[in-house]
C-alpha cells in the first residue's frame, strides 16, 4: 500500500495509476520537445497542492467545467490516424497546451480514432473522442481529467419557482387555462381552474410568454433568482374574431388532452341560435360526438350516451336538469359565465360519477376594479348582469338575471315563462387565501288555465376556499348545495299536488402540487349526501301518498399524476376509488325480481345501510409529441355512475325521475379506450384532429313498458338492465387565423344496446345513435362593421320504433311494434345564419346588434311522430312525421357599460 | 287588448300547425310474424287459451288460423295437470281454475314451435263489498264501489264495468302502501238510461300481469304513440311467441240502475 506521503509531486499527464506506478518517461511533443510541466497553477491555499494533482480528480468535483472549458475554445486543427485514445490525448496536449489526467485502465484499449478536425474547439474534439466510451471529463485549469461518467457528478442548477394568478387587467378576473410558456427550453404550464399557476425553472433569466384566447399575448423577461409569488395581468384584445381557441404555445398546440373540446364562450355569441338566445349547450352540439335528441333542443348525448351520463357543473355544483322548457333553452346565462370546459373522454381522476362526459362551467367573479353592467334584449328574453368591486377592491361581486316574456302572448293564466339568476362574490383574505360564494336559482313556470300549473328548476350554492400552501402547492375546499325540484298541481276535484326532486350536500377538497414543469400531482376526496324525493302526492282532500325517499352517500378519493419524463412523452395516470351507500329512511324498501314482481319488503331504520357499492376507476393517458406540430395520444378510463335518470325520451322531461343505485339497480359502468392524432398545419393556421374511441357499458337502464315512466313506489320494478357498446371516429379540421375562422367536424359512430328482456334479447341501436354527423361552422369578418357566421349541421335521422302489424288480444286490436329503434327518421340537416355588428362605443358604453335566421332553407326536420290509422282504409296505419316549418328570425341588442 | 291577444295567439297557433308537414311512412313489415298466445285462468272462469298470429296492417283480418295439431297443457304447483280441449282451431279450454297463491305452468306445442309460461295467482282478492249509484241526470250516473283489500300488499287489479253486457269502463287500480282495509272507488258513467244493468267485475292479478294488460291498453290501435319509446309489452312466454299467460282472482256483482 502506498502511503499518501509517497505520492509523487512531479507533474505527469497520467492520472491515478501514475501515482502508484513508477515514473514513466516524460512524453514529448511530435517535435520531440518535452511537454510543459503540467504543474497545476493552483493558489497556495489550494488543498492537495503539495500532493500533486493525483488526488484532485478523485476528490474535487468541478462545477464550472463548462466555464473553464469555454476558455479552451481556441480552434484546433488536428488529424488522427488510427490513434488510440492515449495517442490522441498526446496530440491534443501538444496542440492545445493542455494536459490529461486519467487512469489508463478505464480507457477502451481497442478504440482507434481516425478523424480530421479543422478549426474545431477542444470541446468538440473531446466529445468526439469520448463518445460511446462511457467516459467524461472535467477541467481544472489547463488539466483535463478524464473519468467514467458515473464518477462525474453533474452540476445541479438551483431551481426556483414562480407562482401566482393570471388575471384580466381590467376586471381582475382570474383566467382559467392561460398558458405560461418559457420560450427558450419550451417548458411551461397552464393556470388551473382557479387561475393559479406554478412554474419551476433553473436559476437564470428566462423569457415567459403569457397567452390566453381573447387577450393580448405578453412576454416577460424574468430573473429566476429566488422563488416568489408573481401575478400576471393580461389585457383583453379588441377586434379579434374569437371563434376558436388559438394559442401558439407548444403545450396547447399538441398538448390538448384526448376528448377535450375547446370552444370559447364567445363563440356562442357569434354563432346563430334559435330565437337568438345565446346557448353554450347548442354550441357544444357542433362538436363531433355530441348530438341533440331533436331539433332545437339543448339537451344532448355524448358518444351515444344519454343526457344523464354527462356531469354538468356550475361552479362545482351539479345541475340535474340543465335546460329550460323541456330542453329548448339552457340554464346558462352567458352574461354570467367566464369559462367552460368540456371533456368527452379520458377525463382525469378528479371527475367521476358520470360515464360519458363532463361539462364544467365557471361563472364570472366580478370586476374587481370598477362597476360594470351588460345585458341584452332579444325576441324572447332579456338579460342583465352587474359587476362591482367589494371591500376596497379586495373582492368583487357579480349578479345576473334573465327572464323570458313568452307568457305575455297568452291570455289569462295560460302561459309559460322561465327565469334564472346568478350571483357570485369573492374576497381575498390575505396573500394566500381567497373565499368565494356562488349561487344559481332558476325556474320554469307553465300554466294552463286555472286547473293546471307546473313549476320546476334548479337552485345551487357553492362556498369555496382557495389556499396557496406554498409556491408549488394549491388547495381548494368546497361546500356545495344543489336542489332540483318539480311540482305539478291540478285544481280539479280529483286533483292534487305532486312534489318531487333531488337535494345534494357536497364537500370536497383538492390538493395540487406542481413539483416542476414536468411533474404535477393532484389528490383529493369528495363526499356527497343525496336525498331523492321521487314524489309526494297530496290530493285536494288533503290525503297524502308519499313515495319513500332515497338517501345515499357517495364518496370518492382520487389521485393523479402528470409527468413528462422526456420532452416528447407525457404520462398522465390516475386512480379514483368511489363508493356509494344507500341508506335507510325509516321506511320499507321493496326488492323486485327481473319480472318486476316484488320478492321482499324490508324495513330499514334511518341511516341504516341498505346496500353498498364500490368501484376502482383507473385513468391513463399517454401523449407523444412528434415534433412541435404533431401529437399522438392514447387513453383509457373506467367510470362508475351511481345516480341515473329513469327517463324515456330524448326530451329533458322535468318529471323524469333520478334514482340512486340500489339492490334493484346496479351502478352503471363504462370502460372507454381512446386514441387521437393531432396535427398543426401551415404554421398553426389550421389544425387537424382525429380521435377514435371504443366503449363498453354495463348495467344500462331502459324501461320495460311503453308508457311514460311516472314516479311511483315500484318505479324500480319497471326497469330493464342490459349492456351497451359504442365505437367511432371523430375528425375535426379547424381554421384558426384570418378573417375566416371556423371548423369542419365529422363523426362516424355506432352505439348498440342489448337487454335480455327487450327486443327478444337482440341488440338494437341506442337512442342517441347517429351514424354520421357533420358540422360546418364559419365566421367571416365583413369589413370592420359586421361579422357573418354560418352553421350547417347534418346527422343521420333519429332511430325510432315503428308499428309493423297488429294482433288481437283482450278483445282489442293491438299494435305490434318492430325491432326497437329499427327505423330511422329522414336525415336531419339545417343551415343557420347570423350577422353580428361590431361593437359601437360611446364614451361609457358599448353595444352591438345580432341578427339571425334559423333554418335558412326551410328544411322540414321531423320534431315528433304520430301513428294514425287511415280511416279510408282501416287496415292501414301511417306514421306521420310532424315537421313544422321552423324558419325563425332573431334580433337582439346587446350592451355593456 | 284581451281580444287582440286572443287573435294573435290563435293566428300564431294556426300558422304553426298549418305549416307542419306530415311525412307519411307506411309499409313497414316483418318477414315473419309471431304467434300470439292469450291464456287466462280465473277463479270464476276456467282456463282458456287462444292461439293466433300477428299480421301486417295490409292484411285485414288480424286473427290468423290454423293450429290443427297444436296441444296445450296446464300444470299446477301440486303437479296436477290438465290437457286442454281444442274446441276450435287455435282455441282451447279446460276446467282448472285459479286458487289463491298457486302457480301454474302452461305448455303449448305447435308445428311452428313450443311455448311455455309460468303464472302465479295472487294470494288475496280485492273483493267487492257494496256497489251503489247516484244519478245526476238522464244519462250520467256515478257508481260507488266499496272494495275490501286483502291483507297482503301490494294489490293490483283491473276493474271492468259492463252495461247490459257491453264493456263500458275499464281501468286499473294499484294499491301499494295503503294500510286501510278498504276504499271506495267512484266511477262516472255516461249515457246510462234508467233500467240498465251494470255489472262490475274486479280482477285481482299479479304485478307482471297487471303491467302487461296496462301496456296492452297503451298499445291499442287508435292511440297515439311516441316512436322514441314505443315497444311491445314484455311477455312471460318462452319460445318466441308474444302475449301473456295470467292467473287471476275475480269478484263480480250486478245491479240495475234507475
Amino acid at each position: 500500500m502506498i502511503s499518501i506521503l509517497q505520492l509523487k509531486t512531479t507533474p505527469c499527464w497520467c492520472g491515478i495509476s501514475d501515482l502508484l506506478a513508477p515514473p514513466r518517461p516524460q512524453p514529448l511533443t511530435p517535435k520531440g520537445e518535452p511537454l510543459r510541466e503540467a504543474t497545476a497553477n493552483f493558489p497556495v491555499w489550494f488543498p492537495f497542492r503539495g500532493q500533486g494533482l493525483g488526488l484532485g480528480p478523485l476528490f474535487l468535483f468541478l462545477f464550472f467545467s463548462n466555464l473553464l472549458l469555454a476558455q479552451q475554445e481556441t480552434p484546433l486543427t488536428l488529424r488522427f490516424e488510427n490513434n488510440s485514445l492515449p495517442e490522441a490525448f498526446q496530440k491534443i496536449s501538444a496542440a492545445a497546451g493542455v494536459e490529461f489526467s486519467y487512469d489508463p485502465s478505464v480507457l477502451p484499449k481497442e478504440k482507434k480514432v481516425t478523424a480530421t478536425f479543422e478549426r474545431a474547439s477542444l470541446r468538440q474534439i473531446l466529445d468526439f473522442l469520448l463518445k460511446d466510451t462511457g467516459l467524461g471529463y472535467v477541467t481544472l485549469g489547463n488539466r483535463i481529467i478524464v473519468k467514467p461518467r458515473s464518477e462525474l457528478e453533474p452540476e445541479r442548477p438551483a431551481l426556483f419557482t414562480f407562482s401566482g394568478f393570471i388575471r384580466d387587467s381590467l376586471s381582475g378576473e382570474e383566467l382559467i387555462g392561460a398558458n405560461v410558456w418559457e420560450t427558450g427550453e419550451g417548458r411551461g404550464c397552464s393556470s388551473n381552474e382557479y387561475g393559479f399557476y406554478s412554474l419551476t425553472l433553473p436559476q437564470g433569466d428566462h423569457f415567459l410568454k403569457i397567452s390566453y384566447l381573447g387577450y393580448q399575448d405578453k412576454i416577460f423577461k424574468v430573473s429566476f433568482d429566488r422563488s416568489r409569488r408573481f401575478d400576471f395581468h393580461l389585457k383583453p384584445a379588441s377586434g379579434e374574431l374569437a371563434l376558436v381557441v388559438v394559442t401558439d404555445s407548444l403545450q396547447a398546440q399538441t398538448g390538448r388532452n384526448l376528448g377535450e373540446a375547446s370552444i370559447p364562450l364567445a363563440a356562442s355569441g357569434l354563432l346563430p341560435t334559435v330565437l337568438g338566445e345565446k346557448d353554450i349547450l347548442k354550441t357544444l352540439q357542433l362538436i363531433p360526438g355530441v348530438s341533440s335528441g331533436a331539433d332545437g333542443l339543448s339537451s344532448f348525448g355524448v358518444r351515444g350516451g344519454s343526457p344523464d351520463q354527462t356531469l354538468v357543473l356550475l361552479d362545482e355544483a351539479p345541475l340535474y336538469n340543465p335546460t329550460h322548457l323541456a330542453g329548448f333553452f339552457s340554464v346558462f346565462n352567458t352574461e354570467a359565465l367566464k369559462e367552460m370546459r368540456f371533456l368527452k373522454g379520458a377525463f382525469p381522476a378528479q371527475y367521476g360519477g358520470r360515464l360519458s362526459s363532463v361539462l364544467e362551467v365557471f361563472m364570472k367573479e366580478g370586476n374587481a376594479n370598477r362597476f360594470t353592467t351588460s345585458g341584452g334584449i332579444g325576441l324572447t328574453s332579456s338579460r342583465l348582469q352587474l359587476e362591482a368591486p367589494l371591500f376596497d377592491k379586495k373582492g368583487s361581486v357579480m349578479a345576473a338575471g334573465r327572464r323570458t316574456y313568452l307568457d305575455w302572448f297568452f291570455k289569462g293564466k295560460d302561459g309559460f315563462h322561465f327565469f334564472d339568476g346568478n350571483l357570485k362574490g369573492n374576497v381575498r383574505l390575505g396573500e394566500k387565501d381567497r373565499l368565494f360564494v356562488a349561487g344559481y336559482f332558476g325556474r320554469d313556470v307553465l300554466r294552463a288555465g286555472d286547473d293546471l300549473s307546473l313549476n320546476w328548476g334548479n337552485a345551487t350554492g357553492t362556498l369555496r376556499w382557495n389556499r396557496l400552501l406554498d409556491e408549488k402547492s394549491f388547495m381548494n375546499t368546497s361546500l356545495i348545495f344543489s336542489d332540483y325540484r318539480f311540482r305539478v298541481k291540478t285544481e280539479k276535484t280529483n286533483g292534487g299536488e305532486n312534489n318531487s326532486g333531488i337535494l345534494n350536500a357536497h364537500l370536497k377538497q383538492t390538493y395540487r402540487r406542481y413539483f416542476n414543469p414536468r411533474s404535477t400531482l393532484t389528490v383529493g376526496w369528495s363526499a356527497i349526501l343525496h336525498r331523492f324525493k321521487p314524489g309526494e302526492y297530496r290530493n285536494n282532500f288533503d290525503e297524502l301518498l308519499r313515495i319513500p325517499d332515497r338517501n345515499a352517500l357517495e364518496a370518492a378519493v382520487f389521485a393523479s399524476h402528470e409527468w413528462q419524463p422526456v420532452p416528447w412523452l407525457e404520462i398522465q395516470t390516475g386512480i379514483r376509488i368511489s363508493n356509494m351507500t344507500l341508506l335507510g329512511t325509516g321506511e320499507p324498501f321493496f326488492f323486485y325480481d327481473e319480472t318486476g314482481a316484488q320478492t321482499d319488503s324490508v324495513f330499514f331504520k334511518k341511516g341504516e345501510r341498505i346496500v353498498n357499492y364500490e368501484g376502482m376507476e383507473p385513468r391513463a393517458l399517454l401523449k407523444f409529441h412528434a415534433g412541435r406540430t404533431t401529437g399522438f395520444q392514447l387513453g383509457y378510463g373506467r367510470s362508475y355512475q351511481y345516480v341515473q335518470l329513469a327517463g324515456n325520451s330524448v326530451l329533458n322531461n322535468p318529471i323524469d325521475v333520478w334514482l340512486p343505485a340500489s339492490p334493484n339497480i346496479r351502478p352503471q359502468i363504462a370502460d372507454q379506450l381512446d386514441a387521437g392524432f393531432f396535427q398543426q398545419l401551415f404554421e398553426n393556421r389550421w389544425d387537424l384532429s382525429v380521435e377514435a374511441f371504443y366503449k363498453i357499458l354495463q348495467n344500462q337502464i331502459e324501461h320495460r313498458f311503453p308508457e311514460v315512466l311516472l314516479p311511483s313506489v315500484d318505479i324500480e320494478s319497471k326497469l330493464a338492465f342490459g349492456t351497451g357498446r359504442g365505437y367511432g371516429v371523430e375528425v375535426m379540421l379547424r381554421k384558426n387565423k384570418g378573417r375566416l375562422q371556423g371548423w369542419l367536424g365529422y363523426a362516424w359512430a355506432k352505439h348498440r344496446r342489448q337487454f335480455d328482456q327487450l327486443n327478444d334479447g337482440r341488440e338494437f341501436p341506442a337512442r342517441f345513435d347517429f351514424t354520421h354527423s357533420i358540422s360546418a361552422v364559419g365566421a367571416y369578418e365583413l369589413g370592420k362593421k359586421w361579422t357573418f357566421a354560418a352553421v350547417w349541421t347534418y346527422r343521420t335521422g333519429n332511430p325510432v320504433t315503428v308499428p309493423v302489424g297488429k294482433y288481437q288480444f283482450d278483445n282489442q286490436e293491438v299494435v305490434l311494434f318492430g325491432p326497437i329503434n329499427g327505423y330511422r327518421f329522414p336525415a336531419y340537416h339545417r343551415l343557420d345564419f347570423s350577422f353580428t355588428s361590431q361593437v359601437q362605443r360611446g364614451k361609457y358604453w358599448e353595444s352591438n346588434w345580432v341578427l339571425g335566421l334559423y333554418n335558412v332553407y326551410a328544411r322540414r326536420n321531423p320534431v315528433f311522430a304520430q301513428i294514425e290509422q287511415d280511416f279510408d282504409r282501416p287496415e292501414r296505419v301511417k306514421i306521420n312525421l310532424i315537421a313544422p316549418l321552423l324558419v325563425i328570425p332573431a334580433i337582439s341588442w346587446e350592451f355593456k357599460f | 287588448m284581451h281580444f287582440k291577444k286572443l287573435i294573435f295567439s290563435g293566428l300564431a297557433a294556426s300558422l304553426f300547425f298549418a305549416a307542419c308537414k306530415k311525412i307519411a311512412i307506411e309499409g313497414q313489415e316483418l318477414e315473419v310474424y309471431p304467434i300470439v298466445v292469450e291464456a287466462v285462468m280465473g277463479n270464476l272462469a276456467p282456463v282458456e287459451v287462444t292461439l293466433s298470429r300477428a299480421v301486417p296492417f295490409s292484411q285485414g283480418d288480424s286473427i290468423a288460423p290454423v293450429f290443427e295439431n297444436a296441444t296445450a297443457v296446464v300444470v299446477d304447483g301440486n303437479g296436477n295437470s290438465e290437457a286442454l280441449y281444442q274446441w276450435e282451431s287455435g282455441r282451447f279450454s279446460g276446467e282448472m281454475t285459479t286458487q289463491p297463491g298457486q302457480t301454474y305452468m302452461l305448455r303449448i306445442q305447435t308445428e311452428e314451435g313450443n311455448f311455455e309460461a309460468m303464472a302465479a295467482a295472487p294470494s288475496g282478492l280485492l273483493a267487492i263489498d257494496t256497489v251503489t249509484f247516484e244519478r245526476h241526470n238522464d244519462t250520467t250516473v256515478t257508481l260507488r264501489c266499496h272494495l275490501v283489500l286483502p291483507p297482503s300488499r301490494p294489490v293490483y287489479a283491473r276493474v271492468k264495468v259492463f252495461i247490459d253486457g257491453f264493456l263500458w269502463e275499464n281501468f286499473f287500480i294499484e294499491k301499494t302502501l295503503e294500510q286501510q282495509a278498504g276504499f271506495t272507488q267512484e266511477i262516472e258513467l255516461n249515457y246510462i238510461l234508467p233500467g240498465a244493468e251494470a255489472t262490475v267485475e274486479v280482477v285481482t292479478m299479479t304485478k307482471p300481469a297487471f303491467e302487461f294488460y296496462r301496456a296492452i291498453g297503451v298499445n291499442t290501435l287508435g292511440n297515439n304513440f311516441n316512436p322514441s319509446n314505443a315497444k311491445n309489452p314484455p311477455t312471460n312466454l318462452k319460445g318466441g311467441a308474444i302475449g301473456f299467460f295470467s292467473a287471476s282472482l275475480a269478484d263480480t256483482t250486478s245491479l240495475i240502475i234507475w
